[in-house]
């Protein structure tokens, strides 16, 4: 590991070098240092420049700012559009690759695994994620089929990441993390983008969107972006896997104003993908497995609606609704799911020093199921509704002090009623600095395969055969956590901010497999040797996450994260079940992640991203290191960039995620060469 | 050691040595607001009122800004002192696009989209050179917008409500700028 280490850092460390070697044979201009913001010092006066001089010049961050990251109390993470389009991603999944706290291993082409905080696997199911005030974490297993998530990333505005719980304001799931990817205004997306991406063993893009006013007070977009996924390779023997996949997402948004008070936003998506699936799936009749190889079919939309009224300074009211609906047929399964979602939120300030938003939700799905023999639920339809009331208030305490008190009542069909309350202390040490404590309570509702599904696991050859199989139960609780965090978040220089956070999380009701006692079904005969999905398994997880942001020169910035996380979890004393120790094993215990972005000369950009990830046994990986590359032309006058991305430069081809492939084999993500270019009219 | 550590502390805690204002090179970064009220300066620059939208040939030029007050101090503090044939600068703050007086320069910020129409209605006709920051801005009759795009600063221009408002802009500033509404 510390070779891997060392050939991950080499290309960052050579471009510290460089910028070194650049910035003493500039030493003029090191030291006229632009001051964003004021402070302490002076700021430029612009004015002494000549217009064409300004348009040279950029911009600190972008324009609207809804509020300072500084004075959000928890541990958050936000990634801003021009992050995005530099790191030279694709799709959404990988965005959160550097956020710290955040685990992402991809295990092929379509499947990612993606949690916060402990608990990955390819159901991980304690994280909440919405799309524009969305949610799209899926009823079936309280996971997120990350292959149908994706948008523009051109018009996302920023994706605002929360790790620990979220329950008190976003509801169950929100369990050790949200994410919340924001797409722009229609106003800031006028004019036409194109863009196109291809390469060796990546996805081939393009993708277009036009944005246009709509009468004196509106404006509107439309999108469509198509993305076709090489095949990877197969762990043993690589060969290809059959495991390409493609995409067609089609979607607008438009928003408006309608006098001085009201705003409206309209917008929806539509998708339809196709993966290729390749499993060998448990039969009940000899040889007792079947290779299936099949192309899925996966397809979607959405329509959303909201309203906000302003009514007065701080004070607004906002009306949303949504209908989702979603068709995964993925060769194991194919499942519906329609979600309807009704959610008003009002904001005011009863008296001085009192900020408080407190809001009611209504949310309808529907699910139909249709099984193979490996897994299938009963019942295999589904309707449930969620009802549920929040409130919070901040509290002044003083100059510098807030207390934020709030908490969510949830009553669903599936977990009864579900309390949430969270508590955050804030206090400003200085105008740039943060200090912050929260203790808060969150759950993860059953999700069908918890209370309704039936897996036939594997079926051994005997006579009769046996089945391994097994049942979620009826009476299956909510998963609840107790966290306590702490926190410290300063823009420490002008050049550099640090964020850090800890936590100390109390988790109960876990999910755990539980062995039954064999039975034998007939027609044909056969012996069943069950297992049971209970709420056996508690356990605790400390751990620490630290940012840090350094502008090192005016045309320099590194991002270094790190992320420790400690997990230890007992079956209780009810329990007969061994899987503590593999839901421990699941998440790295240290990760680490560099990110040089560096503006050269001559339009060019330069970015570099080294990751080394801890061993994780459980789902089969050791610890690695691997790196990232972008370089980047563009022209500001004519819209026009140019730039060439290496993925995975280390190794040919390996492993980020063993394990929960389903019935599918393991697939190794190789080294992966491409052009982007993009181009904007206004 | 020491000296590394205490040059930490002192990192961690934002002791930041005051320095002189300097003039950024370009490329460099610098705050949105600061490079806005230097795009004001230039405007002034490079557009030519009517006489007789002053009242004497020193009377300064009105600067007026709408609603949510984005600049700060950024705005009077460089125009302090600073002429444009031998003009100086006036800085006015209005709440709302009925307070609006007798300006040269207004600028509409992003807070104001939605009462865009309200606004070009108010001074239409008159020689003020209308400032905004979107694209909708100069597409709905505004006269110049600054776009920040992926960080970069960019102008457009709408000729046709330049010549509506009585206003001559020169061809340097044309030429550097996107040029919309000409087909209307």
């Amino acid at each position: 590991v510390p070779g891997a280490l060392c050939l991950c850092l080499a290309p960052v460390l050579a471009a510290a070098l460089l910028s070194l070697a650049l910035a003493s044979a500039n030493r003029a201009r090191a030291e006229v240092w632009p001051v964003p913001g004021g402070g302490a010092s002076a700021p430029p006066d612009l004015t002494v420049l000549d217009i064409e001089d300004l348009l040279r010049l950029r911009v600190t961050s972008p324009g609207k700012k809804p509020a300072r990251l500084i004075d959000v109390p928890a541990a958050t993470t936000i990634l801003r559009s021009d992050d995005l389009r530099r790191q030279g991603i694709t799709t959404l999944p990988e965005a959160l690759r550097n956020v710290p706290g955040f685990h992402v291993a991809r295990q092929s082409p379509s499947n990612w695994v993606i949690s916060s905080r402990g608990f990955s696997s390819g159901n991980s199911n304690k994280l909440l994620v919405l799309i524009d005030g969305r949610s799209v974490y899926s009823k079936l297993n309280s996971g997120v089929f990350w292959d149908v998530q994706d948008t523009l990333l051109e018009d996302v505005d920023r994706i605002e990441v929360i790790r620990g719980p979220g329950g008190a304001l976003y509801g169950t799931n929100a369990v050790n993390g949200v994410v919340n990817v924001i797409t722009k205004d229609a106003a800031q997306t006028e004019g036409l983008h194109a863009g196109l991406a291809g390469g060796v063993e990546s996805s081939a893009q393009g993708e277009a969107r036009y944005g246009f006013a709509l009468g004196e007070s509106g404006a509107a977009r439309v999108f469509a972006k198509y993305s076709a996924f090489d095949d990877a390779v197969r762990a043993q023997g690589h060969r290809a896997a059959e495991d390409g996949f493609s995409m067609l997402r089609g979607g607008f948004r438009s928003d408006w104003e309608r006098g001085d008070r009201d705003a409206y936003t309209f917008q929806g998506d539509v998708y339809r993908g196709q993966p290729r699936f390749e499993a060998t799936l448990p039969r009940l009749a000899a040889p007792f497995a079947e290779l299936v190889r099949e192309r899925g079919d996966l397809a979607g939309g959405n329509l959303l609606a909201r309203w906000t009224r302003e009514l007065g300074d701080r004070s607004s009211l906002q009306l949303q609704a949504y209908y989702d609906y979603t068709s995964r047929e993925d060769g194991l399964f194919s499942q519906d799911e329609s979600t309807g979602d009704l959610e008003l939120q009002h904001r005011f300030q009863p008296r001085a020093g009192h900020d408080v938003v407190w809001g009611i939700g209504y949310r309808i799905t529907r699910s139909d199921f249709d099984g193979d023999f490996a897994l299938d639920f009963s019942p295999n339809a589904r309707t449930d509704d969620i009802l549920n009331v929040f409130v919070q208030d901040e509290i002044r305490l003083g100059e510098r002090v807030a207390l934020t008190l709030g908490t969510k009542f949830e009553y669903g069909d599936l977990d009864g009623l579900q309390v949430m309350p969270n508590a955050r202390l804030a206090w400003h040490v200085r105008e740039e600095a943060l200090a912050w404590l929260a203790v808060s309570r969150a759950v993860r509702a059953p999700a069908l395969v918890d209370v309704d599904s039936r897996f036939n696991l594997a079926t051994l050859p005997s006579q009769p055969p046996i089945v391994v199989s097994a049942f979620g139960k009826d009476d299956f609780e909510s998963e609840d956590v107790f966290a306590a965090e702490a926190g410290y978040r300063a823009q420490a220089s002008e050049r550099l901010s640090v964020d850090v956070a800890m936590f100390f999380n109390l988790y109960e009701h876990l999910r755990s497999i539980e062995p039954g006692t064999p039975f034998v079904e007939t027609a044909p005969l056969r012996l069943i040797l069950p297992a049971f999905l209970e709420n056996e398994l508690r356990g605790r997880s400390y751990g620490a996450e630290l940012a840090a942001n350094l502008q090192a020169t005016p045309d320099w910035r590194l991002t270094l994260s790190y992320s420790h996380l400690y997990l230890n979890l007992r079956p209780t004393t009810s329990s007969r079940a061994d899987d503590a120790e593999i839901d421990e094993r699941r998440t790295p215990r240290d990760q680490v992640s560099l990110r040089s972005s560096h503006d050269l000369p001559r339009d060019l950009s330069l970015d570099l991203t080294g990751r080394l990830l801890g061993r994780t046994p459980s789902l089969g990986v050791d610890a690695y290191a691997e790196l990232d590359a972008r370089i980047a032309w563009s022209d500001p006058r004519s819209g026009i960039e140019v730039a060439l991305v290496g993925q995975n430069l280390l190794h040919h081809d390996h492993e980020e995620a063993v394990a929960d492939t389903g019935f599918r084999p393991p697939s190794a993500i190789e080294r992966a060469f491409f052009v982007q270019f993009t181009r904007r009219l206004p | 050691v020491r000296r590394a550590a205490a040059l930490l502390v002192l990192l961690l805690w934002g002791a930041a040595i005051p320095a002189a204002p300097q003039e950024p090179e370009p490329g460099s970064d610098v705050a949105e607001y600061e490079l806005k009220a230097g795009f004001l300066y230039n405007f002034a620059k490079y557009v030519a009122w009517p006489e007789a939208a002053f009242a004497s040939p020193e009377a300064p030029i009105r600067i007026g800004v709408i609603g949510a007050v984005p600049f700060g101090p950024d705005l009077e503090r460089p125009l302090r002192d600073k002429t444009v044939h031998a003009r100086g600068f006036e800085v006015l703050r209005y709440g709302a696009a009925e307070d609006v007086g007798l300006v040269h320069i207004l600028f509409v910020p992003h807070s104001e989209r939605g009462r865009l129409q309200g606004i070009l209605e108010r001074v239409k006709s008159r020689p003020v050179l209308t400032v905004g920051e979107d694209d909708a801005f100069s597409r709905r009759g505004g006269v110049v917008a600054i776009l920040i795009e992926r960080r970069q600063p960019r102008l457009q221009i709408n000729p046709r409500a330049a010549e509506q408002q009585g206003l001559e802009i020169a061809t340097k500033l044309l030429r550097i700028a996107t040029i919309v509404g000409e087909a209307e």
